[in-house]
C-alpha cells in the first residue's frame, strides 16, 4: 500500500540491490537499540558510538549472507554486541557495569515520598553495583533481557545460542545476582525498586 | 533475613532498565554512508553485497595491490568468507618455527562431544573412518567451532606433518580466523558446490583470535576455504591438488 513504512525484508532486499536510503531506513530504525546494546558493553559514549558505526557498515557488507527467515533485530545486534566487545577488549576496559540510574518522578504524578525515594534510589544502586561485579557473561545476559528488554528469542539470537540454554544462563546469572546482592537487601527494598 | 525472590529481582531490573541514563543516541545515518561510499570509491570493498562481484573483488584487489607496491606501501588488502579472513601482506615470510595446527589449538574431545557442543551438524568425509583428532575451539564471540585431523593412508600426507586431512569446521559470522598471505597472486578463487571458495598452495599463516590471545600456526599444506551455508565455513588442509580437494570438499556430509 502507498505510503505504508516498508517492513525489514522490504528494506534489506531494496538495500542488497544498492537502495542505499533502504539502509539508511534500517540505521534509523536501530540505531538507539545499537547504540544503547553497544553502551551497555562498552561503558563509553564514544567506544559505543564508534563500534554502532562499525556494525552497521559491516552489517551493509554482511546483508547478502543474511537469511530471511531470520529477524533482523538480533542479528544486528548480534554484530553490534561483537564490535562493541572487540572494541572493549582492545582498549583493556575492565571496569564493571555501573550504569547510572536517573532518579525520576514523572511530572504531575503524586509521587513517593523524599524517604521512599531516597530508599529506592539507594535499593537500585545497589543492583547496579551488584550488576557491575558479575562475570561478563552474566552481565550481558542479564542486561540483554532486562536493560535492553530483548525477548528471550532475540537474546539467544545475539549471543548465538538455543533459547533453552538463555533461560538456564539467565536462571544462574540471576541466583548469582541475588547473592550479590546487600544482606540488609530484604525483598521489601527491592519492591521500593519497583516503585 | 529471607533471600529476594527471582519474581521481585526481575522486576527491579525491569524497572531499572526505564531510568538507565543513556548518552543521546548519534545520528549515525550520514556518517556510515558516507563512509561506505568512500570505500566503494578507494575500492577498498566490493561495490554493492548481492550482485555477482566475486570475479571483480579479486580484479579489484589485484589492483590495489599493485598500486599499493607502486607506492611502496606494505599495507594489507582482504577478502572474507565466513568466519574466515585472508589477508594479503606483502612484507610477509612466514615463520619455520610456528605449530602446525592440529597440535596446539582448542581442547581434545570426543567426535560425539563434538557433535553435542556445536549447532551445527558436522560434516565428515564418506570413505574414512572416524578422525584420529577431534578440537573445540572458541570464539571470542562465543560461538563453537571444530578441528577434525585424519592420518588415514589413503590421503597423502600434508608435507612435513602426519596428517592426510585436517578439517577446521567454523561456526559464525565474525571473522576470528585470519590467513596471512605474502601475495594476491597466492589465492584463487573457486566454487564448491555452487558456493564462493578460495584457494591457497603456498605456504602462510594461520591466526586464531580465541578469548584471551591471538594464537600462529604454520600452514604448509593447500588449503580450500569455502562458505559451506548456514552460517558455517569450512577449511580443508590437503595435500591433494585442487580438482581433487575440490571433489573431496563436495562429497562431505
Amino acid at each position: 500500500m502507498e505510503g505504508r513504512p516498508l517492513q525489514d525484508p522490504e528494506l534489506i532486499e531494496l538495500a542488497k540491490d544498492g537502495d542505499h536510503r533502504a539502509y539508511g531506513e534500517l540505521i534509523e530504525r536501530y540505531r538507539e537499540i545499537a547504540f544503547r546494546t553497544a553502551y551497555v558493553i562498552t561503558r563509553s559514549a564514544a567506544d559505543a558510538e564508534d563500534a554502532t558505526q562499525d556494525a552497521f557498515v559491516k552489517a551493509y557488507y554482511a546483508l547478502d549472507r543474511f537469511r530471511t527467515r531470520e529477524l533482523f533485530r538480533p542479528w544486528l545486534l548480534r554484530i553490534v554486541s561483537n564490535e562493541a566487545k572487540n572494541r572493549l577488549r582492545s582498549s583493556r576496559r575492565r571496569e564493571a557495569l555501573a550504569v547510572r540510574a536517573a532518579a525520576a518522578a514523572a511530572p504531575g504524578n503524586a509521587g513517593p515520598s523524599p524517604v521512599a525515594a531516597a530508599a529506592a534510589r539507594e535499593t537500585r544502586e545497589a543492583l547496579l553495583a551488584a550488576l557491575g561485579t558479575l562475570k561478563e557473561d552474566d552481565r550481558m545476559v542479564i542486561g540483554y533481557r532486562y536493560l535492553l528488554g530483548l525477548s528471550e528469542a532475540e537474546t539467544a539470537a545475539v549471543l548465538g545460542v538455543r533459547p533453552g540454554t538463555v533461560k538456564s544462563r539467565l536462571s544462574r546469572a540471576l541466583d548469582r545476582l541475588r547473592r550479590r546482592l546487600p544482606a540488609d537487601l530484604a525483598a521489601a527494598d527491592l519492591e521500593a525498586a519497583d516503585a | 533475613m529471607p533471600e529476594p525472590s527471582t519474581v521481585k529481582l526481575e522486576r527491579a531490573l525491569l524497572s531499572l532498565a526505564e531510568e538507565v541514563a543513556y548518552p543521546d543516541t548519534p545520528a549515525l545515518v550520514p556518517v556510515v554512508t558516507a563512509r561506505l561510499a568512500a570505500e566503494r570509491r578507494d575500492g577498498i570493498r566490493p561495490p554493492l553485497p548481492g550482485l555477482a562481484l566475486w570475479p571483480r573483488r579479486r580484479l579489484v584487489l589485484a589492483v590495489a595491490i599493485a598500486l599499493l607496491a607502486l607506492l611502496g606501501i606494505a599495507a594489507a588488502a582482504r577478502l572474507t568468507i565466513g568466519a574466515l579472513e585472508i589477508r594479503v601482506v606483502p612484507s610477509l615470510a612466514p615463520s619455520p618455527t610456528l605449530t602446525p595446527l592440529p597440535e596446539a589449538i582448542g581442547r581434545v574431545v570426543t567426535l560425539e562431544q563434538a557433535r553435542e557442543q556445536v549447532r551445527f551438524p558436522l560434516l565428515l568425509p564418506p570413505d574414512l573412518s572416524d578422525p584420529d583428532v577431534v578440537r573445540i575451539v572458541r570464539s571470542p564471540f562465543g560461538d563453537r567451532s571444530v578441528l577434525l585431523a585424519w592420518t588415514d593412508p589413503s590421503l597423502p600426507p600434508v608435507e612435513g606433518t602426519p596428517w592426510t586431512l585436517v578439517l577446521l569446521e567454523l561456526a559464525g559470522n565474525e571473522e576470528y580466523l585470519f590467513k596471512l598471505v605474502a601475495g594476491a597472486e597466492e589465492v584463487r578463487e573457486v566454487q564448491v558446490g555452487g558456493r564462493l571458495g578460495y584457494w591457497l598452495d603456498a605456504p602462510h599463516e594461520l591466526v586464531l583470535d580465541t578469548p584471551t590471545d591471538l594464537q600462529t600456526f604454520a600452514v604448509s599444506g593447500n588449503v580450500l576455504v569455502w562458505d559451506a551455508g548456514e552460517g558455517v565455513t569450512l577449511r580443508m588442509e590437503t595435500a591433494l591438488p585442487l580438482q581433487e580437494a575440490i571433489a573431496l570438499a563436495e562429497t562431505l556430509g
